[in-house]
């Protein structure tokens, strides 16, 4: 008796099903099943055609049976590779913590421990019926676990058992090698879990998407790290990113509009993209009321997007801008002018700024009595020893106008102008500029003074002040701040600002601010000046900063130990900067020929002291 | 007499846990047990049997194990622990609903007569 193999039948009914183990054990079920009956018939005295036929005919409904094995088994595939991937973006995600770790400790270990915590959780959670993780997966999960526990336990002792720099390296090179460890083993079970279901494209293309983004990490991760401290200003920059956005949603609420709406846009995007695409898994995305709310959800998204994103791109709006925007006369205007000179503010930054703000200078000392009242013997230094300074191939001048003094404090005015070269070659579309400087000039003690607090009488004096001109060939015109953080709280002053320029402008950026300052403090830094270009800023998520000099990209240490360092620094580019650093060790402000011979005298001074 | 499709829909899933309950049972076995004990009014085919099966195995009411007969795989199903609490109370539910449609049918048999 040749025995049928209802070949074709069983495969319809098992084309579908995604694991070739199920497929193989759903068809040899079945087969049993055909056979059985088919035996059955032949011995009681059907022919082997007709017991065929019958035993093919009492399966009813082929195509319902072919629906509901597919229906029953995808679920199962579906809900491995699910949390496979969400393994996997997981650890991807942690590359990132593991980063921020080098920027600053402490914030970066705290952003990190939540991650342990979250994939130690996720062992357990991964013992659910509903989660379905793959038995392959749990090597890395708990792998993930006992790093955790180690971590833990291990930390304490590497932080206060080794110096700074080696503490660093060493805790830098733990967590790469656990992390690596870590994704090749959820990679590798990704990879078994993909030979299972062998028709699970999507899975095949995130696990290379996957390796090409290990190879990557490491390969960037290694540069950055052997270039020895370089990786912290690719943290920072990242940082200063967050910040920017942070303080422009602070004051623009369109992007805030625009981020949230981004998020449901993109998923809802690719839950279209899946469901066009992906016939192998399709998710959970079977559900016709899921599909319209995502629709509806993603027309909606996509409406706040494009609307928000125009209201962001739209063209700036300029503000009336004059020098007589207060009653100043023209004596006093010519006394304070004279009084800012010997700073070494040029004629033309004076010209551009408004009686209003010279108004803030009223009080200022000239900086020859400034200089001559510091106290070489016994520096306060208030403008610090640790200057790490970051600059382009702007022009950035930086004036500190003593305003008052006391036994134990500087009131200063900071004031910083920056220009763009008319033959600024990089000038060929729209361009936005974003400035962020940081300033961390706070009181010290609670006695200290309190410039910058709400309700403080000097408010008035510590106010920001920020003039943006655009220059088109002889016309002035004001500019507006893209976005400003113009409130300012004790610890973050007029810190964050945006603006854009249009082709082939001059752009002059005038800002200010007072600080009060007292003696130096070793633990006080003192950044400024982080200056990007941001070729698209319609994206807030997916700006596009390129430093304009500095080809190294790091932080470039800037060391000074005299006050009146700031009375002027030009910085065109690094080099030049570092070759001015190294001629004028000190007191290399700008002054006249009198001024000069003043400022030689002191210095000659205190070498001879 | 066959009973009407979706009058047996709801009673599928019983009834399959209630012969495996008494003992270990293949597809094809299932299938003539409950024909012969209800003496060939329900008539499950595979479109049917199977989803239920494969559903009750996922749930974890019902645990499969392989075997070789006559040279071929045959798949065996039993009952879990969870299955027969689940049994019991599908039965109570079972009784408590026949026994409340019986009840309405003879008060309609009493209102005509």
């Amino acid at each position: 008796m040749d025995v049928p193999e209802f070949r074709d039948l069983l495969d319809y009914l098992c084309c579908d099903i995604k694991s070739p183990q199920d497929r193989e054990d759903v068809r040899a079920e079945l087969y049993d099943h055909l056979l059985s009956r088919y035996e059955i018939d032949v011995a009681t005295g059907m022919t082997e055609e007709e017991a065929e036929a019958d035993a093919e005919q009492a399966l009813g409904d082929r195509e319902l049976l072919h629906k509901s094995l597919t229906k029953l088994h995808r679920k199962t595939a579906t809900d491995r590779l699910r949390t496979a991937f969400i393994l996997l973006a997981l650890s991807t995600a942690s590359f990132y913590f593991v980063l921020s770790i080098c920027m600053d400790f402490r914030t970066g270990f705290f952003m990190h421990f939540w991650f342990w915590i979250a994939m130690l959780v996720i062992p357990f959670l991964c013992q659910l019926h509903w989660w379905g993780t793959d038995v392959r997966l749990q090597p890395a999960l708990w792998l993930r676990g006992g790093m955790f526990f180690i971590g833990v336990c291990a930390l304490p002792f590497i932080f206060y058992s080794l110096p700074n720099a080696e503490r660093t390296t060493l805790l830098m090179t733990v967590y790469l090698c656990s992390e690596t460890l870590q994704y090749l083993l959820l990679l590798l079970g990704l990879y078994q879990i993909v030979r299972t279901y062998e028709q699970s494209r999507p899975a095949r293309r995130m696990l290379l998407f996957s390796c090409g983004f290990l190879i990557l990490c490491g390969f960037l991760f290694w540069y950055f790290f052997l270039r020895g401290g370089q990786i912290s200003a690719v943290m920072l920059t990242s940082e200063e990113i967050g910040n920017s956005i942070s303080y422009s949603s602070m004051r623009n609420r369109h992007y805030v509009y625009r981020l949230l709406a981004s998020y449901p846009f993109w998923i809802s995007l690719s839950f279209c993209y899946r469901t066009l695409k992906w016939n192998a898994v399709r998710l959970e995305f079977h559900k016709p009321r899921l599909r319209l709310f995502v629709a509806v959800l993603g027309v909606l998204a996509a409406a706040i997007f494009v609307s928000t994103g125009w209201y962001i791109n739209r063209q700036p709006e300029t503000v009336a801008y004059t020098v007589e925007d207060t009653a100043l006369s023209q004596a006093e205007r010519s006394r304070i002018c004279a009084v800012l000179k010997t700073y070494g503010l040029p004629d033309a930054a004076l010209a551009q700024l408004p009686n209003s703000e010279l108004q803030q200078y009223a009080s200022a000392l000239p900086c020859k009595e400034a200089v001559a009242s510091f106290d070489y013997l016994n520096p306060p230094d208030p403008l610090l020893k640790n200057y790490p300074l970051i600059y382009n191939d702007l022009k950035f001048h930086e004036y500190a106008i003593l305003l008052s003094e006391t036994e134990t404090t500087f009131t200063v005015r900071l004031l910083r102008h920056i220009s763009y070269a008319e033959n600024e070659p990089h000038a060929y579309r729209r361009r936005i500029k974003m400035l962020s400087a940081d300033s961390h000039f706070q009181p010290l003690g609670s006695g200290a003074l309190t410039v910058g607090q709400e309700n403080d009488p000097r408010e008035a004096d510590a106010a920001p002040f920020l003039l943006l001109l655009y220059k088109n060939g002889d016309q002035v015109r004001s500019g507006r701040p893209l976005h400003t953080q113009t409130g300012y709280v004790r610890d973050t002053s007029l810190s964050t600002f945006a603006f854009e320029y249009a082709e082939r402008s001059c752009t002059d950026v005038l800002f200010a601010q007072t600080y009060a300052v007292q003696p130096y403090d070793n633990n006080k830094e003192f950044t400024y000046g982080l200056m990007y270009e941001c070729t698209r800023f319609t994206q807030p998520f997916s700006l596009q900063f390129t430093r304009l000099d500095d080809p190294n990209f790091g932080i470039n240490p800037f060391q000074t130990d005299h006050f009146y360092t700031i009375g002027q620094s030009t910085t065109e580019t690094f080099g030049a900067q570092m070759q001015a650093q190294e001629n004028t060790k000190h007191a290399y402000m700008p002054m006249n020929a009198d001024e000069t011979k003043t400022a030689d005298a002191m210095d000659g001074g205190r070498t001879e002291e | 007499m066959r009973i009407n499709k979706e009058l047996s829909k709801g009673s599928n899933a019983l009834m399959v846990l209630s012969v495996i309950a008494r003992q270990d049972m293949y597809g094809y076995q299932i299938v003539r047990t409950i024909e012969n004990a209800s003496e060939d009014v329900f008539v499950l085919n595979e479109g049917t049997l199977y989803p239920i099966l494969h559903t009750l195995e996922q749930n974890g009411l019902l645990d499969a194990y392989w075997c070789e007969v006559d040279g071929r795989r045959r798949k065996y199903y039993r009952i879990t622990e969870k299955g027969r609490k689940e049994l019991a109370r599908r039965r109570a539910e079972w009784d408590e609903f026949s026994g409340a449609v019986s009840k309405v049918l003879g008060s309609a048999e009493l209102a005509e007569g």
